[in-house]
């Protein structure tokens, strides 16, 4: 496989497992905004009969169920590209099931605890309540444009940050990684995690160019239809919940 | 006093009554609910019902002989073309899209007997996936129709492997169960394997994301054309009995039956009305009624559609467009509408319509699960209505589609839509939105 130098790689990691909650859109919106800078971009697609390739510049986990998740976390430890990859600097971005594999450990349906990557500080137990499903809110705690992050949460687990990991969001509805810890997601040096489905990147335009920015240094795209398109969705999504 | 009966119980006749009491009482509130128009009146009385009395179903469907229709996509259409197969019969159907237990139990319960009847009386049920088990078990259905499983709804019933796992623990365990089932669907497979001899129809796939990893043993599950099976295990897809020629033929055990046409649209309608006539054959077989199939398939021609799915409606407007409204609940079924848009040439406008209530699943993401790109060629703006149009439109717009929210009434911007004189606008809307539309135009 040949691309070009200029190109930008956003591999899809296991969308036959984790490709449960349409977070594969956060592909298509990456790619999309990508090309709205003239530069072309490219999705590939890694089932899990495939190998990883090393030269991804971004690399995206989605949720899942359990059976699956392990499957995903057991396939990705045995992969030295993925590896390699985040030494490297490629940026990942995970979501829900996705964000639980890279973390130090997770408990799985039978409440068995599972060991995971440990890319991430961060440890997840079963929920300190009921499943944490609907509408998520919180105050962004990134150096981005946009205040308020806004995503669908959908987990009956929950998850605690330590050593370098902070989250991205402090919540302001909804549950976010634990009933106790108030905030949303994951941020360790290039890997971003969040438990915001919708897809996360279809309402929060600015987390989307955050995520270009680190990984392939884009500015954030400005004033373009798609753009304007969602923010008038993040508007409607925030004065729903008013 | 002890009052004896027959059978030596006054259990059961004690359930006859409080049966017969809670039927008054629903039949009542269906009434009041027509009446002052607030709903379809299958709800809130089958509610009631069970509530009066819990064994009602078990009560109510003593004597009557049941197919009963369970799957993701296609139960109301497919339940509607096995009723219309058996018209000629005293026929039970919750075809008000009621399709929990208490649903079939007023199915039951709203129906008059004909006094000194002797005609058979059949149930043909459409049952929630989750519901199956439980409706099997009190209504004892001489047949079961599994159409295909997907994700529907993601947060509420997103685990699919484990309602297929329930389906299979059901057949084993009622081994008189007739089961027909979509040998293109693999977790239908799956789940049909816990019968002794199931009847196999190939009624048409489609929709692989949720069975890309073998039921059995978790290897990866291989698909060609119109065939599949597991790269490691045996667990393959099994010859049907009844299946489609090239020309669109029925043929049943490799012997032709005649063609099939449907006035309605779409591909995955046409396993449909297969898989009716299979279990209506299998029906007549095992109560003993004759069943012809060259009849059943001229009877399926003029077959219009249920609840309003494919039906064409005026909208009253001065230059004669109409509206073919069409109900899409799930990527895959949102998927079979593309396809059907697509092969329609008389599908001039497109408009489409999100909600997000209860009754929808208040997640919207599977809209990006949804190959809204296929339709780029031939639509460049679509009309986008409903609660959730900005999801719409940021989805389409991301598969180069210029979107166009527009608020207020569905039937308003339909009246209002911009289109050349006598063409009909294809509309897809989710389950709420569509009844919401349906709703005004029938008023
Ligand atoms: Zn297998």
């Amino acid at each position: 496989m040949t691309v070009s130098d200029s190109s930008v790689r956003i591999v899809l990691l296991y969308p036959d497992l984790l490709g449960t909650y349409g977070d594969s859109g956060n592909a298509t919106i990456l790619a999309k905004r990508v090309a709205l800078h003239d530069i072309s971009a490219e999705v590939v697609l890694v089932h899990s009969d495939e190998t990883v390739t090393a030269e991804g510049d971004i690399y995206l986990l989605g949720g899942g169920e359990d059976g699956p998740q392990n499957y995903a976390r057991d396939l990705l430890s045995k992969e030295p590209n993925f590896a390699r990859a985040i030494d490297k600097g490629a940026l990942v971005f995970a979501v829900c099931a996705g964000f639980q594999i890279l973390g130090d450990s997770y408990v799985d349906a039978r409440g068995e605890i599972q060991s995971g990557l440990g890319v991430v500080d961060a440890k997840t137990r079963r929920i300190k309540g009921d499943r944490a499903v609907g509408e998520l809110l919180g105050e962004s705690l990134l150096p981005i444009s946009q205040r308020l992050l806004s995503g669908f949460e959908n987990h009956g687990s929950g998850t605690t940050l330590f050593g370098r990991s902070q989250p991205i969001s402090r919540t302001l509805r909804g549950v976010g990684n634990d009933y106790d810890a108030h905030v949303d997601g994951a941020l360790q040096g290039n890997v971003l995690c969040t438990y915001m489905h919708g897809p996360a990147l279809a309402r929060n335009y600015a987390l989307a160019d955050y995520l270009l920015e680190k990984a392939v240094g884009l500015k954030p795209l400005e004033g373009d239809w798609l753009t304007e398109l969602q923010m008038k969705l993040l508007s409607e999504r925030i004065e729903s919940l008013s | 006093m002890t009052i004896l009966f027959e059978d030596g119980s006054d259990v059961k006749l004690v359930r006859k009554l409080r049966t017969a009491v809670a039927v008054f009482v629903a039949r009542a509130i269906s009434k009041l609910i027509t009446h002052f128009g607030i709903g379809q009146g299958g709800t809130l009385p089958g509610r009631v019902l069970l509530a009066l009395e819990p064994n009602a179903l078990s009560v109510l469907s003593q004597g009557v002989i049941s197919v009963v229709v369970s799957g993701t996509n296609g139960k109301t259409t497919t339940t509607a073309m096995i009723s219309d197969l058996l018209s000629r019969y005293e026929i039970y159907t919750n075809d008000t899209g009621a399709n929990m237990d208490f649903g079939v139990a007023f199915a039951l319960a709203r129906a008059q007997r004909v006094p000194g009847s002797h005609q058979l009386r059949f149930g043909v049920f459409e049952v929630d996936e989750a519901y199956l088990p439980a409706v099997a078990a009190t209504v004892n259905p001489k047949v079961v129709v599994l159409l295909n499983l997907s994700r529907d709804q993601l947060d509420r019933n997103s685990e699919v492997r484990m309602i297929a796992k329930r389906w299979r623990d059901l057949f084993g365990k009622q081994s008189k169960l007739k089961v027909v089932a979509n040998c293109d669907d693999p977790l239908v497979v799956y789940a049909a394997m816990g019968s002794s001899d199931p009847i196999y129809v190939s009624s048409g796939g489609g929709w692989h994301l949720d069975a890309t990893s073998c039921p059995i043993c978790e290897s990866k599950v291989i698909f060609s054309d119109c065939d599949w099976g597991c790269s490691v295990c045996d667990f393959r897809r099994p010859n049907p009995s009844y299946s489609l020629d090239q020309g669109g033929g029925v043929v049943r055990d490799h012997e032709s039956l005649g063609e099939l046409n449907l006035l309605i649209p779409g591909r995955f309608n046409l396993g449909n009305a297969l898989l009716a006539i299979a279990a209506t054959s299998e029906l007549a077989r095992l109560s003993g009624v004759p069943f012809n199939p060259e009849e059943a398939l001229r009877r399926l021609q003029s077959f219009e559609g249920s609840g309003g799915r494919y039906s064409i409606y005026s909208l009253g407007r001065p230059d004669g467009v109409k509206v073919r409204t069409m109900l899409a609940k799930n990527p895959a079924g949102w998927n079979a509408l593309i396809d059907t848009v697509l092969e329609d040439p008389i599908a001039d406008r497109l408009v489409m319509a999100l909600n997000a209530n209860v009754a929808d699943g208040k997640d919207t993401s599977w809209i990006w699960d949804v190959h809204f790109e296929r339709l780029s060629n031939r639509y460049k703006r679509i009309v986008v209505l409903g609660d959730r149009k900005f999801d719409l439109a940021v989805r389409l717009g991301y598969a180069d589609i210029d979107p166009m929210p527009v608020s207020g009434s569905q039937l308003d911007a339909l009246q209002n839509l911009e289109c050349s004189p006598n063409t009909t606008i294809s509309y897809i809307g989710n389950y709420t939105a569509f009844y919401d539309l349906r709703k005004d135009l029938l008023r």
